[in-house]
C-alpha cells in the first residue's frame, strides 16, 4: 500500500490579517504559515492505515516558508519519505495550479491512495481533491472521517449534512478528501522532530508552469464592514458590559 | 572542627542548597562566628566558582570541579576498578584513559603513613583478621617501595606450603572472576608468576630492594593469562561460535588481550586464545552453553563435552537472554536523574503517596509505582493514565525519608515516556503545541507579548530598542504577558520597578516560555528549545541580573538553565523587593485593612526554600495582620497549576470531580477568619437567603495573597465556586504593595 499525502501551509490566525497596498492580497511581511488543518488530519489517517497494514508514506509540500518543519514532523509521525515542490509560491497559487504541479509528482510514485486535506480556508478556486482526481484520472469522495483498505478496495466513511452518513466502497487507485481522520493527530515531542530532521532527507521536485486558466480575478480584498443596522461596542470589558446592558434595558428585557 | 575540615564542610553546605546560603545561616549551623566564615568564604572563593546574589552564596554547580582528595589506598582502589573496565573496552573513552593517568600521578609519590591508612580501606571487609591486613600492608609497601617481599604461598587444590622471597611489579584484577592479584618476580632465578592475593598466607619485608621492569614488559606478560593464574608455557585454546547473535556479542568484547577471531567460509568464527593455564576458562566457556564449540585442545574438548553431557539441558545461554525489558530499561534510565539511583532504596513506605494532593485517585501512585518498577511490570503503569494527575508540587520530594527524587526522576521520566509515545492528553497537547509554535502555551501571537505595555506612562523599556545596558532584566513570563488578570499583577510590578527607580527592562517578542512546566509535564525537548531560545536572547543584552515574577521561570533560570550552560544570577520578585525593603517602607503609606494569609508557591517554597520575603513584604504594609493556614511553607499545599496541571484542569477534574484551588482557598478563609460564620455553624440549606447572609456576616475582608502568575486566576476561579469564600479576596503582593504605595 503507498499512500501519497499532498499538503499546503495556510496563513495562522493567530495575528490579525493586514491587507497590503495593492488591495487585492494579504501583507505576508509579519504572516506566519501554519499546516493546514485538514491536511494534518489527512497525514494522522495515512500513518493510522499504516500502522494497521503496512506500507509507505510519501508526503509533498509546496516549497512555503517553513515548509521544512512541516515535513519533518510528518516524517517524526511515521511518513518515509518527503517531497517538496519548488518554485514561487509567494504569490496566491491558484487551486488548479498547484493541483497540476502535484499531479506530476504523483505520477511517478505510484501511489495506491491519495489522501489530502477536504478544504483549507485560503482555497481561491475550490478543494485541491477534486482537480488532483481529475488530473490523475482517479475517482474521488470527499469528507471523508475513517478510511480502511483490503486488497485493491477502500472502504470509507462519509459524513452528509443532516446528520446522514454513508459508507462506500472505491476500486483504488483513488483520492480522499480527509475531513478528520479516525483518531485526532497525536503528540509529536519536539525530540523526534529534530530526530527526523537529522536522520530524514527531502526530496525537491520543481513544479511546473502556472497554470491560469479557470481562475478568476481578483478586484479586492477586504476586512468585512459593518452593515448599516449593527451596532459595534467597543472598550474594556467593563464598558461593553455596560453597553450592552443599555441596550437589553432600551429594548425592555432589563 | 578543625579549619579544614570546616572549610570542607561549608563546601559541602553550598553545594547542596539549590537557593544558595547566608553567612549567617552557615555561622549558625557550624556555630562559629559570622568573621570567620566571611573569611573561610572569601578564602574558598578563591578556587570555588562561588557566587554570591542578594547575600546568598552559592556554587555555580556547572563550574565546580570536584576536589576529590584520595589516599593511596583509595587511589589503588580505583585504579584497579579502571584497569578491570578498560580491560572489557573495545575503543578507549578518552574520559577512562584520563582518569587512569590522574590515579597513577597520585600513586607515584608515595608516603608510608598514607599506605599504612590505605591498608584499613582495602580491609574494610575482614576486619577482624589481622593477618590479611598485616599482608596486605607488606604486599602494597613493598610494591610501592619497591622492597622484596617473603611469602608463604598454597596454591589451589595443593598441600603444598612454598616460601618466596618474590619482587612485587604489579597488582592486578582477574578477567572473569573478582579475584586481585599480584605479579611478581621469584626469587634469583627471576620467573614471573601471578599470585592469587588471597592464596598469600602471610608476607613479611626483607632488606633487599629492586628495580621494576619497564611496564611494557609486565604488560606484555599479561597477555596471556586469562584470568591470571600461574602456570607453566602457553596453550592454544580454538572456540568455535555459529549463531550470529553470539558472534555478534563475542565481537563487541576484548575477552583476552591475546585473542584473535578468525571468521570462517560458513559464517562461524574462532575465538583463538593462547593462555597460561585453561582451568579458568571452563566457567566461561560453560557459561555459553552449546553456542561454544571447544576445536582445541582435546583435554579441553573432553571436558566440556562431559559436563553438557550431565548437565546439558540446564545451561544458560545467550539465546535465552532477553532483550532488557521496558520496564527495567526505564529502571535504569533514572539512574541518570540526579540521585535517581535513590529509588533503589525506597522503603515501600507510601508517605509520598499520603501526602499526593491526587494520591488517592491514582490508579497507579508513587508508592505503587515504585513497586511496579521493582516488579519489572512498569507496562502496567504506562497503560495508566493517571500520573497526568501529578502536578509536580514536590510534596512526595519533601517528604520522602530516603530522599528520592520523585518528582524530578520518577513522575517527570514517566510523563517524558507517556509523552514520547504520544500519548498525552488532548488539552496539555495544545498548550504543548502552542508553545512549540509560539513560545508560550496560551497559544497567543508572539508579537503582542509585550501588548500589555501599551498604555502604561512612563514606557516599559524593551531593550531591542532600548540599547541600553540595564541593571534588572525582567523576564516577564507567559501568564504575566497575555492573561488578563495576571496583566493587573504585571502592571503592579512594573509601577514598583519604576517608584523604585530600577534600571530594568524586558525582552518582549523576543522572550518565550521559560517552558519549566513543559519540563515537568514531559516535554524535555521542548524545554531545551525554549531555553536555548531564551539563552540567545539573554546573551544578546548587557544585565546584572534577572529577576522574574514566576517562581517556575525562577527555578528554571535557577536550576535548569545552567545545566545547558545558561547562568545568570537570578532572583524572585519577593527576594528582590525584600533586599529592597528599607527603601521601600517609607513609600508603603497606606494602611491595607486586612487579615492576610500567604500561599507559598512550590516552586518558590518548597523546592527553592524562599518563604521569607514574601512574607516581609506582606508585614511591611501597614495594617496588614498575618496568619498562617494549617498548610504553610514547606507544607504547602499546590494551587493545582504546576507540572502541567495549568493545562489539565478538565483531565483533572473528570478524574476527580475536585480542584485543589478549592482546597486551599477553603484554609484561606479559615486561616483569615472571612466570613467564618458560614462555617460554624453551617446555615441550613434552607435558611440560606441573602439577608440572612448579610446579618450575620462578620464582615471581615481576608485576603489570600500569592506570589505567583498561575495562581491569581486559579484562587480566583476557586472562590467563584465556594460560597463561603465570598468575602475572601485574592491579590498579587506586587498589588497590595502598589495599593499600599498609593500609586
Amino acid at each position: 500500500m503507498k499512500i501519497v499525502v499532498p499538503i499546503k501551509l495556510v496563513p495562522d490566525l493567530v495575528d490579525e490579517f493586514e491587507i497590503d497596498a495593492s488591495g487585492k492580497a494579504l501583507d505576508t511581511t509579519f504572516m506566519r504559515l501554519i499546516l493546514n488543518e485538514f491536511d494534518e488530519h489527512a497525514i494522522e489517517q495515512a500513518v493510522l492505515i499504516k500502522e494497521k497494514g503496512g506500507g509507505s508514506i510519501s508526503v509533498i509540500a509546496p516549497e512555503y516558508d517553513g515548509a521544512d518543519d512541516v515535513l519533518f514532523t510528518a516524517a517524526a509521525r511515521g511518513v518515509d519519505k518527503l517531497i517538496k515542490l519548488t518554485g514561487d509560491f509567494e504569490s496566491t497559487v491558484s487551486t488548479h495550479s498547484l493541483a497540476a504541479s502535484m499531479s506530476e509528482v504523483i505520477k511517478n510514485e505510484d501511489a495506491d491512495l491519495i489522501l489530502t486535506g477536504v478544504q483549507a480556508y485560503d482555497s481561491f478556486d475550490g478543494p485541491i481533491g477534486p482537480f488532483l482526481a481529475e488530473y490523475l484520472e482517479m475517482p474521488y469522495v470527499g469528507y471523508v472521517s475513517k478510511v480502511s483498505v483490503s486488497d485493491g478496495t477502500c472502504t470509507v466513511h462519509k459524513e452528509y449534512p443532516g446528520g446522514v452518513a454513508a459508507e462506500m466502497e472505491i476500486q483504488l487507485p483513488a483520492v480522499l478528501g480527509i475531513q478528520a481522520a479516525e483518531e485526532p493527530p497525536r503528540y509529536i515531542a519536539i525530540s523526534k522532530v529534530r530526530q527526523a530532521s537529522k536522520s530524514s532527507t527531502i526530496e525537491e521536485s520543481a513544479a511546473g508552469e502556472a497554470i491560469m486558466g479557470g481562475v478568476a480575478t481578483l478586484d479586492r480584498m477586504y476586512v468585512p464592514e459593518i452593515g448599516e443596522k449593527a451596532v459595534m461596542f467597543s472598550g474594556d470589558e467593563d464598558q461593553v458590559a455596560d453597553q450592552i446592558i443599555e441596550v437589553l434595558r432600551e429594548i425592555g428585557i432589563l | 572542627m578543625g579549619r579544614a575540615a570546616r572549610l570542607q564542610r561549608i563546601e559541602e553546605m553550598l553545594l547542596a542548597s539549590g537557593n544558595g546560603l547566608t553567612i549567617q545561616e552557615i555561622a549558625t549551623s557550624l556555630d562559629v562566628h559570622r568573621t570567620t566564615i566571611w573569611r573561610d568564604i572569601t578564602d574558598l572563593s578563591m578556587e570555588l566558582p562561588i557566587q554570591e546574589s542578594g547575600n546568598r552564596y552559592r556554587i555555580a554547580r556547572d563550574e565546580y570541579i570536584s576536589n576529590i582528595k584520595l589516599n593511596q589506598g583509595e587511589s589503588l582502589m580505583l585504579y584497579l576498578a579502571l584497569r578491570r573496565l578498560m580491560r572489557s573496552q573495545v575503543h578507549l573513552p578518552p574520559l577512562m584513559a584520563q582518569a587512569l593517568e590522574k590515579l597513577s600521578l597520585a600513586l607515584r609519590h608515595p608516603s608510608a603513613k598514607q599506605l599504612a591508612e590505605s591498608i584499613l580501606v582495602l580491609q574494610a571487609g575482614q576486619p577482624t583478621d589481622r593477618e590479611r591486613q598485616k599482608i596486605w600492608e607488606v604486599l602494597v609497601q613493598g610494591w610501592v617501595e619497591r622492597i622484596v617481599v617473603r611469602i608463604q604461598y598454597q596454591e589451589v587444590q595443593r598441600t603444598v606450603i612454598e616460601e618466596l622471597d618474590i619482587q612485587p611489579y604489579q597488582f592486578e584484577p582477574a578477567v572473569l572472576s573478582n579475584n586481585l592479584y599480584l605479579i611478581g618476580k621469584v626469587g634469583p632465578s627471576g620467573f614471573l608468576r601471578t599470585f592469587n592475593i588471597d592464596h598469600i598466607l602471610k608476607a613479611t619485608l626483607t632488606t633487599a630492594r629492586f628495580t621494576r621492569p619497564e611496564q611494557a614488559v609486565i604488560e606484555s606478560m599479561l597477555r596471556h593469562l586469562w584470568g591470571i593464574q600461574s602456570g607453566q608455557g602457553l596453550t592454544q585454546v580454538r572456540l568455535r561460535f555459529q549463531d550470529p547473535d553470539v558472534i555478534d556479542r563475542i565481537q563487541r568484547t576484548v575477552w583476552l588481550p591475546s585473542q584473535r577471531m578468525d571468521e570462517n567460509a560458513d559464517g562461524s568464527i574462532d575465538l583463538v586464545v593462547e593462555v597460561a593455564d585453561v582451568f579458568e576458562l571452563v566457567p566461561w566457556i560453560r557459561g555459553w552453553g552449546p553456542d561454544c564449540e571447544v576445536l582445541e585442545p582435546i583435554e579441553l574438548q573432553a571436558q566440556i563435552h562431559d559436563v553438557q553431557a550431565n548437565h546439558g539441558g540446564l545451561t544458560m545461554t545467550t539465546k535465552e537472554q532477553k532483550a532488557l525489558s521496558f520496564s527495567d530499561e526505564f529502571y535504569t534510565s533514572l539512574d541518570e536523574v540526579f540521585d535517581g539511583e535513590r529509588i533503589k532504596v525506597c522503603l515501600q513506605c507510601s508517605s509520598c503517596s499520603g501526602i499526593c494532593p491526587f494520591g488517592y485517585i491514582m490508579e497507579y501512585h508513587p508508592r505503587k509505582m515504585i513497586a511496579a518498577l521493582r516488579a519489572g511490570v512498569f507496562d502496567a503503569v504506562m497503560e495508566d493514565e493517571t500520573v497526568w494527575m501529578c502536578v509536580s508540587c514536590y510534596a512526595c520530594t519533601q517528604v520522602c525519608p530516603a530522599n528520592i527524587p520523585i518528582t524530578a526522576a520518577l513522575m517527570t521520566r514517566t510523563k517524558e515516556e507517556l509523552l514520547l509515545a504520544g500519548n498525552v492528553p488532548s488539552e496539555l497537547q495544545e498548550a504543548l503545541e502552542n508553545s512549540q509554535r509560539y513560545g508560550n502555551p496560551l497559544g497567543e501571537s508572539p508579537r503582542k507579548r509585550a501588548d500589555w505595555t501599551n498604555e502604561i506612562k512612563p514606557e516599559i523599556p524593551i531593550l531591542a530598542k532600548a540599547k541600553e545596558p540595564v541593571d534588572v532584566l525582567w523576564f516577564v513570563g507567559d501568564y504575566p504577558s497575555y492573561h488578563p488578570r495576571t496583566i493587573t499583577s504585571t502592571k503592579a510590578f512594573a509601577k514598583i520597578l519604576q517608584a523604585l527607580d530600577i534600571s530594568f527592562g524586558i525582552l518582549g517578542p523576543e522572550e518565550q516560555s521559560d517552558g519549566d512546566s513543559q519540563r515537568l509535564a514531559g516535554e524535555k525537548g521542548l524545554f531545551e528549545v525554549l531555553a536555548e531560545n531564551n539563552g540567545k536572547a539573554f546573551a544578546k543584552y548587557e544585565f546584572k541580573q534577572i529577576v522574574t515574577t514566576d517562581p517556575h521561570a525562577y527555578n528554571a533560570f535557577l536550576n535548569e538553565y545552567p545545566k545547558l550552560g545558561i547562568t545568570y544570577p537570578v532572583q524572585h520578585y519577593t527576594q528582590f523587593l525584600a533586599d529592597r525593603l528599607e527603601q521601600l517602607k517609607p513609600m508603603l503609606k497606606k494602611k491595607v485593612e486586612a487579615t492576610i494569609t500567604f500561599h507559598d508557591p512550590c516552586y518558590l517554597g518548597r523546592v527553592n526554600e524562599v518563604y521569607d520575603p514574601p512574607r516581609a513584604l506582606l508585614e511591611a504594609i501597614p495594617g496588614v495582620e498575618l496568619v498562617e493556614m494549617t498548610h504553610s511553607r514547606e507544607n504547602s499545599l499546590c494551587c493545582g497549576g504546576g507540572g502541567g496541571g495549568m493545562w489539565l484542569d478538565g483531565f483533572q477534574w473528570e478524574k476527580a470531580h475536585a480542584r485543589l484551588s478549592e482546597w486551599r482557598v477553603r484554609e484561606a478563609v479559615s486561616a483569615s477568619g472571612a466570613d467564618q460564620y458560614v462555617m460554624h455553624p453551617p446555615i441550613p440549606e434552607k435558611k440560606k437567603g441573602k439577608k440572612d447572609t448579610e446579618a450575620r456576616s462578620n464582615g471581615k475582608v481576608g485576603i489570600l495573597a500569592v506570589a505567583c502568575p498561575y495562581e491569581a486566576p486559579r484562587f480566583e476561579d476557586a472562590v467563584k465556586m465556594i460560597e463561603e469564600a465570598s468575602k475572601l479576596v485574592v491579590r498579587d503582593i506586587a498589588e497590595l504593595l502598589v495599593e499600599s504605595m498609593g500609586i
